[in-house]
């Protein structure tokens, strides 16, 4: 197995791109307060919109708040917010379209008509308006996330499950005396998960996605929160004064991020597809 | 080559029937496609040639401003706004008004002393002040044609009083008026009474506000109903009055457009047009007033002013203005119910940072609740500077050793109060308060402080009457709808309710000063700045005027 990584990892260099990327998030998040000497929270207002220098590698705010700090103690809120909701997205999500997938029925298609329903709404607008009803706090960002990402694991592992309940081994399973139980977790889930947990990394990628847009649009994270997208949000009215600083080094670390789970999301594909794992 | 040429565009299409041999093998024309084109050509021909002197003409008159928003209403009842402010000065005229003078810097701006005629050719106050009488204008036509007269004045009157909003106010909180009949008459077709119960010293200047314009009451009445008795539905989307624009359309959330009255009293607005475009975000009007596509720009940030007054081509105009902007505080519930807390509060502040970071020192400290330009105003009272220390030893005192959560909203798409915003978390936590910042919808924001569900919110208004008695009475009076901090002095109650009947000039600033020194000392806002006023226009925008509601006055402006 880790020969096989290995070898994968030499022959794909996004992948170790993926990898370092992630590595940098991982760093930023465990080492901030030992990486920046400066608040990401605290104004002081005499450096507003100060241009990136040795003192403020990134420059300032309007509200004199240090860009480079706020950018890595914001990794800790992106990643956190979307790191919650695709768990909890996850563990949800997977043993109801487990559950939907095994006993087809009335019930298992009120619930596909549920999902049909959270999905038809565009999912940025859904967002919105549930944050706006819950309040803007962390947590709820996490969990509005987590309730659009439900129907789609949901819907991944049903899709698996209704092609593996047809399998022999599942009629061998049941002949032996095995239970419903049994049969869905011990035979038929772990072969369901492969495509759950490529789905894993491409939902990380579309919440800090989400969780920035929502900010930028004012229904995300408070000020001051260091979050990406506020932080893009704050500073757009100044790109016009020719002030591009303030929303340049968050969007990038937006792109870094979203680029770090993509990249491993197709690591993970691959590696799991014994058929292309095997060429490889 | 076609084998002639006409001018006549019927006599074109007939002749060209006909090609030349060198045409025998082109396309082959038919009647109708050449009868088009010659249409078309002569129509273009006709558009180049003819309509140029009257394009740059109507480049010339006219004016198209970007605002952050339209008008939530055009109806003069409506709760006063900003965007409402602006149309009321350009579509309601008044009985009253101030005399201009032009100031140091050119701006025109109202001579406070000197009241003159508007509708009202003259005007008698009773020696009393209980009474005053209004002659009016003769030969004086609304937009629509309609004739000025006592009759219009009096149902302006009737359906203010009716409509239990603005006018009301005015004549029950300021007049004390009881009785409508009593208190309005008509005396002669062209003149009008009316009578108060009380004294007062604002019984002229009162009629100069625009929310109490008078209508052209023969068109409104055109558009009653019995479920709308004083037209209040029609109006809100549609205005008629005696001043000197009328709006033609009227599309809320995108466009305004005022049309010259022709009739106007005092001969029609050089600007023959007005067309006003919402543009929410401040950079985008900076943009279009850059790129020439705007030729006003309205509500932009000190920051952005500051840019454009380098600019080519761009005028920033800055008076000092009126508005205030403070944070205010709920005086009725804890923690800020507590004197010393409050004072501890305005002791946190980092004004001149604000001042410097936020307003590009275009702004003064907000140092008395009424303006700087306002008679009566003084700032000896203001006593507070940055100093944590001493908030730190009244918080203590007020049994806050540790400080306190709390909660401070602003505006959503407000770039300046969020700004403030951060500035204040950070200087208050220099107190140990920590302040949850809410960022609201301008509505919701207002109904939560109005219902007294946020501690601590912005506030920016300012007060169109120039008389310290009827600001204090606006924010400070207890029995005021618009004091939403729940300040209470028995004693400001007195000075103010004595100031709003008193004629005695020298008694009603001795008693206003002493309501500032009681505010100042009672601290219920944290006080912060008087922005003032800007505008940035085209170059060859000219006249701009400054009024106290802060609407543009678009009569007064030209372009060149």
């Amino acid at each position: 197995m880790r020969a096989t990584f290995t070898r994968y990892l030499s022959r794909h260099p996004g992948a170790v791109i993926g990898l370092v990327l992630l590595g940098l998030q991982v760093i930023a998040i465990l080492f901030a307060p030992w990486l920046t000497s400066y608040s990401p929270v605290e104004a002081d207002p005499l450096a507003s919109l100060e241009p990136p220098s040795l003192a403020h590698w990134f420059g300032t705010d309007v509200s004199g708040m240090d860009i480079y700090a706020r950018v890595i103690y914001a990794t800790r809120i992106n990643l956190l917010i979307s790191l919650t909701a695709v768990a909890v997205a996850f563990v949800i999500g997977v043993p109801v379209g487990l559950l939907i997938g095994f006993y087809r029925g009335g019930l298992s298609s009120l619930v596909m008509r549920v999902f049909d329903f959270i999905q038809s709404f565009p999912i940025f607008v859904l967002g919105m308006a549930l944050v706006s009803v819950m309040g803007q706090e962390i947590w709820n960002v996490s969990i509005v996330l987590a309730v659009l990402f439900i129907p789609m694991f949901a819907r991944v592992i049903r899709a698996e499950v209704l092609s593996l309940r047809e399998r022999p081994f599942v009629a061998a399973a049941r002949c032996s005396g095995a239970t419903d139980f049994s049969i869905m977790f011990r035979h038929i889930l772990p072969n369901a998960l492969t495509p759950a947990i490529v789905q894993i990394s491409i939902s990380v990628g579309l919440a800090i996605l989400l969780t920035a847009g929502l900010s930028f649009v004012g229904a995300g994270v408070r000020m001051p929160t260091p979050e990406w997208g506020l932080m893009v949000s704050s500073g757009a009215q100044q790109m016009i004064l020719g002030v591009w600083w303030v929303s340049l080094f968050p969007g990038l670390a937006i792109v870094i991020a979203v680029l770090s789970f993509a990249l491993i999301g197709d690591m993970a594909k691959d590696l799991s597809d014994p058929t292309t794992r095997d060429r490889r | 080559m076609l084998g002639t040429v006409s001018t006549g565009l019927l006599d074109l299409g007939r002749r060209v029937l006909v090609p030349s041999r060198s045409m025998a093998h082109a396309p082959r024309l038919t009647f109708a496609g050449l009868l088009a084109g010659g249409i078309g050509a002569g129509l273009v021909a006709a558009l180049l040639a003819a309509p140029l002197p009257a394009r740059a003409q109507d480049a010339k008159t006219t004016l198209v401003v970007a605002a952050p928003r339209t008008p939530e209403s055009l109806d003069q009842e409506y709760p006063p706004t900003e965007a409402g402010h602006e149309v009321r000065r350009n579509v309601n005229e008044r009985l009253l008004g101030y005399a201009q003078k032009k100031g140091d810097d050119g701006i025109l701006y109202e001579d406070f002393t000197t009241i003159v005629g508007v509708l009202a050719e003259s005007y008698e106050l009773s020696p009393d002040k209980k009474s005053i009488t209004f002659k009016l204008r003769k030969g004086v036509k609304s937009y629509n044609g309609n004739e000025l007269n006592a009759d219009t004045v009096m149902w302006s009157f009737e359906r203010g009083w009716n409509m239990k909003s603005n006018f009301h106010w005015y004549m029950t909180q300021i007049f004390k008026i009881e009785d409508p009949k009593v208190a309005f008459t008509k005396v002669d077709d062209y003149t009008v009474k009316v009578s108060i119960p009380n004294p007062s010293p604002l019984l002229d200047r009162i009629w100069i506000n625009s929310d109490l314009g008078i209508l052209d009451a023969t068109e409104v009445k055109k558009h009653l109903t019995p479920e709308d008795p004083w037209g209040a539905r029609w109006l809100s989307t549609n205005t008629a009055s005696f001043g000197p624009y009328q709006i033609t359309k009227y599309t809320p959330g995108q466009e305004v457009v005022y049309d010259a009255n022709p009739n106007y009293w005092r001969g029609p607005a050089r600007l023959k047009r007005v067309i006003l475009r919402e543009m929410p975000t401040s950079a985008n009007r900076v943009a279009a007033l850059q790129a020439g596509s705007v030729d006003v720009a309205e509500y932009l940030l000190p920051r952005e002013l500051a840019l454009l007054s380098k600019v080519p081509g761009v005028t920033v105009y800055k008076v000092f203005g009126n508005f205030i902007h403070r944070v205010e505080m709920n005086n009725a519930k804890p923690p800020f119910d507590n004197l010393k807390v409050r004072q501890a509060v305005n002791y946190l502040v980092p004004r001149e940072e604000i001042l410097k970071s936020v307003y590009f020192n275009t702004a003064r400290f907000t140092k008395s609740p009424i303006s700087e330009i306002y008679p009566a105003f003084t700032d000896e009272y203001f006593f507070f500077n940055n100093d944590p220390a001493k908030a730190k030893e009244l918080l203590k005192e007020a049994g806050f050793p540790e400080g306190f959560k709390t909660q401070l909203a602003y505006r959503t798409g407000d770039q300046i109060e969020e700004e403030i915003a951060v500035i204040l978390k950070s200087a208050f936590a220099k107190g140990g308060i920590d302040v949850e910042l809410l960022k609201l919808p301008a509505s919701t924001l207002v109904e939560r402080y109005t219902k007294g569900e946020v501690p601590m919110y912005f506030f920016r208004d300012m007060a169109i009457v120039p008389d310290a008695a009827y600001v204090a009475n606006l924010w400070l009076n207890s029995a005021s709808a618009i004091n939403y901090s729940k300040f209470k002095s028995d004693e400001v109650d007195a000075l103010i309710n004595a100031g709003l009947t008193s004629t005695d000039e020298a008694k009603r600033v001795a008693d206003m000063k002493r309501v500032q020194q009681i505010t100042m000392e009672g601290a219920p806002w944290v006080f912060l700045m008087n922005p003032g006023y800007q505008l940035a226009t085209r170059a060859n925008v000219k006249g701009y005027s400054w009024y106290t509601p802060n609407g543009n006055a678009f009569y007064d402006m030209y372009k060149e």
